[in-house]
C-alpha cells in the first residue's frame, strides 16, 4: 500500500515539474510583429479615393510590396535575424507576424533593419521554387502576379494606378510603377527604443505612399516597369526608406 | 484437388491485377520524332513527356481559356503554316492590343533556352506565364487560369491523369511546354542533303547559297550554326542606330553594353515566317539579305561580324534560295500539331 501511494505521489510530483516547466516556457517565449499602416500623407489609405500628390490627382488601384532580410539589434549589438520571412506586404494586412525571438540577450529593440524586395538568392528562381510553393506562401504565385513575367524574379514593389495627365483634375490615365530587379533591392532602418517583453512585440509603421513620388511629376512620368524606364524606377526606389515611419 | 485449384486461380487473379495496375499506373511515354541529324534533348526531370502531357499541353495551347477575355490562345498568334509564327508585324493580344514585337516561330524550341528576343525567361515553362499575363496579350492571371481549369468538364481529369494533381500553375505552365517541345522541324531539303545523303535534294543554285551562307565572306553560319540554325546568343547587328523603342537584352541585364543586342532566331522554315527581325519590320526575305548586304547601320554595340557583304544580284538570289531550303512541309502540315 505505502508503494503505491508512494508511487502516486512520485508521479504527481513529475506532472507537477513538468506542468510548471512548460508553463515557464511558454511564459518567456517573445515574438515580433510589424504593423504596417498605409497613408496618403496624413490622410487614410483606400484604394479608387482620389488624392492629391504633388498637384496631381491620382487614384491607386493596387500598392503592394515584398518585405524581407528582417533583422533586428539591441544597443549591444545582439541580433536576431529573420531570414526565411517574407512578407508580402498590401494595403488590406495590418498585422505581420514576423517570428519568435530567440535570442535572450536581446532585451531591448534598438535597431530594426529590413529590405523592401527579396534577396538575390531566392530572387533568381528557379521553375520549382517559383510555382511549386504552397499557395500561402508570399513568394508563391500570386494573383495580382507578384513577378516578372517577361523575365524571372519577382516585382518588389507594384504601385497601379490612374493619373491625371490633363490638369483636369481626373484621374483618367493608366499608371504604372512596378520596380525589381536585383540592384533595385532597398534597404530600410530605424532606431527605436523599445524594451521587448514577454508576449508579442508590436511594431507599427507607417508607409506613407505619396513619399515614393518626392521629386517626381506624376503628369508626365506615370510608367516603369523598370528596366524600360530606370530614371524613375531609381527615383521610387531612392525614396522608398524616407516612405516608412515607426510610430 | 479444390483448394489447390481454388489456389491457382487466386495467384493467376493476383497476378494479373498487379500486371493490370502496373501498367494503368505506368504514363505512357510521348515518343519524339526525331529527325536524322537531330541533337538528343535534353528534357527537365519533373516534366519528362508522355502522352497524357502533350496532348493536355496541346489542348491548352489552342484553347482560349488563357486570356482574360477567352479571346484569344497562343495559336491565335503562332501558327502551323507558318512555323507556329506569324505573319502580322505584331500580333494583337486582346482587345486588338499591340505589343513590342513579332510572334517567333515555336519550331525546335525543345533546342533552345533563355527565352524571348532578349532572354529574360529561363525555361519553357516559366516561359508561359509571359503571353498570358501580359498587359497586350491575354492579360489574365494565372490563377485565375487554373480557376477557369477547375471548373472545366475536361481539364480537371486530363490534369490529373497527366501530372496527378488538380489544377494548379505547375501543371499549367508544363503542360504548354511539353507540348511545345513536341514541335521539332527537320525534314526540309537542306536535311535530306545534308543528314540523309540525299546529294539531289538541293537544287545547283540551293548548294550555291548554303556554300555562301557558311562561308568565311559573309559569316551567316557563325551565328546561324547547329540543327536549329542558331547559337543562342545576343547580337547587335546594327538595325538601328538608337534602340530606344525597344533596348533588346539591356531589358535584362540593364548592361548598356547589351543595347541592341536581341537572340539570334532559328532559321527553320524561315521563308514562311515573314515579317522579319524581332519587331518584325522587314517584310520580305530579300529585304532581310539587302540589310545584311549593306552591313547595318554604326551602334557601338554592333557586331563586328555584320559588315557590307557587296553581293552580287546572283548571290543574293542564291542566298535566298537556300533559306527557302530550310521549310520543313512535313511540319507545317503534320496533323500531331492541329
Amino acid at each position: 500500500m505505502k508503494n503505491i501511494i508512494y508511487k502516486i505521489t512520485l508521479s504527481v510530483f513529475a506532472l507537477s515539474i513538468l506542468f510548471t516547466t512548460s508553463s515557464c516556457n511558454k511564459d518567456n517565449t517573445r515574438s515580433l510583429n510589424l504593423d504596417i499602416t498605409y497613408k496618403v500623407n496624413t490622410l487614410t489609405f483606400a484604394y479608387d479615393e482620389v488624392y492629391t500628390i504633388n498637384g496631381v490627382a491620382i487614384k491607386f488601384t493596387l500598392a503592394q510590396m515584398y518585405i524581407s532580410g528582417l533583422h533586428i539589434e539591441d544597443d549591444d549589438m545582439n541580433e536576431e535575424h529573420f531570414e526565411s520571412k517574407y512578407l508580402l506586404v498590401k494595403p488590406g494586412t495590418h498585422t505581420y507576424e514576423i517570428g519568435a525571438i530567440t535570442n535572450k540577450k536581446i532585451n531591448h529593440l534598438h535597431h530594426l533593419k529590413f529590405n523592401v524586395g527579396i534577396d538575390s538568392v531566392t530572387n533568381g528562381q528557379t521553375v520549382d521554387a517559383f510555382n511549386a510553393r504552397e499557395a500561402t506562401d508570399p513568394l508563391s504565385v500570386q494573383n495580382p502576379a507578384m513577378h516578372w513575367s517577361w523575365s524571372s524574379g519577382y516585382i518588389f514593389l507594384k504601385i497601379n494606378a490612374m493619373v491625371d495627365t490633363d490638369a483636369d483634375g481626373t484621374p483618367d490615365a493608366v499608371a504604372e510603377f512596378h520596380v525589381g530587379m536585383n540592384s533595385f533591392l532597398q534597404a530600410v532602418e530605424f532606431i527605436t527604443h523599445r524594451d521587448l517583453e514577454k508576449g508579442v512585440n508590436t511594431v507599427s509603421l507607417n508607409f506613407n505612399i505619396a513619399k515614393l513620388f518626392d521629386g517626381v511629376n506624376l503628369a508626365t512620368e506615370y510608367s516603369t516597369h523598370t528596366m524600360d524606364d530606370m530614371p524613375l524606377a531609381n527615383k521610387i526606389k531612392a525614396n522608398l526608406a524616407a516612405a516608412f515611419t515607426v510610430n | 484437388m479444390g483448394p489447390i485449384r481454388n489456389s491457382y486461380k487466386f495467384l493467376i487473379f493476383f497476378g494479373w491485377s498487379i500486371c493490370f495496375f502496373a501498367c494503368e499506373k505506368a504514363p505512357k511515354p510521348y515518343i519524339l520524332d526525331l529527325p536524322p541529324g537531330a541533337p538528343i534533348p535534353e528534357i527537365p526531370v519533373d516534366n519528362q513527356l508522355t502522352a497524357s502531357r502533350v496532348a493536355l499541353g496541346k489542348k491548352l495551347f489552342f484553347d482560349p481559356i488563357l486570356s482574360r477575355d477567352s479571346s484569344i490562345s497562343c495559336g491565335s498568334c503562332h501558327f502551323q503554316d507558318k512555323s507556329f509564327a506569324d505573319n502580322r508585324v505584331i500580333s494583337p493580344g486582346i482587345e486588338g492590343r499591340l505589343g513590342l514585337r513579332n510572334a517567333p516561330s515555336l519550331a525546335n524550341m525543345i533546342y533552345r533556352d533563355r527565352f524571348f528576343y532578349d532572354g529574360g525567361v529561363p525555361s519553357l515553362e516559366l516561359q508561359v506565364l509571359a503571353p498570358i499575363e501580359d498587359h497586350n496579350e491575354m492579360d489574365f492571371n494565372s490563377l485565375d487560369v487554373v480557376e477557369r481549369l477547375k471548373n472545366h468538364p475536361d481539364y480537371p481529369a486530363m490534369i490529373r491523369d497527366a501530372y496527378d494533381s488538380e489544377p494548379d500553375v505547375y501543371a499549367l505552365t508544363r503542360a504548354i511546354a511539353a507540348f511545345e517541345r513536341t514541335l521539332i522541324s527537320g525534314y526540309s531539303r537542306y536535311d535530306r542533303y545534308a543528314h540523309q545523303g540525299d546529294v539531289n535534294a538541293l537544287t545547283t543554285e540551293e548548294q550555291r547559297g548554303m556554300n555562301l551562307f557558311f562561308s568565311n565572306r559573309t559569316q551567316c553560319g557563325t551565328c546561324h550554326s547547329g540543327f536549329n540554325f542558331s547559337n543562342e546568343e545576343f547580337i547587335n547587328i546594327g538595325q538601328y542606330s538608337d534602340y530606344t523603342a525597344d533596348p533588346g537584352r539591356r531589358r535584362v541585364t540593364a548592361l548598356d553594353s547589351d543595347i541592341g543586342k536581341f537572340k539570334v532566331p532559328s532559321l527553320r522554315n524561315v521563308a514562311v515566317t515573314a515579317p522579319y527581325m524581332h519587331d518584325g519590320s522587314l517584310a520580305t526575305l530579300e529585304s532581310v539579305i539587302d540589310f545584311f548586304n549593306i552591313g547595318g547601320q554604326a551602334h557601338p554595340n554592333k557586331s563586328p561580324l555584320i559588315q557590307p557583304l557587296g553581293l552580287t544580284m546572283q548571290e543574293k538570289s542564291d542566298l535566298i534560295a537556300f533559306l527557302k531550303s530550310l521549310t520543313d512541309s512535313e511540319f507545317l502540315e503534320n496533323p500531331k500539331f492541329k
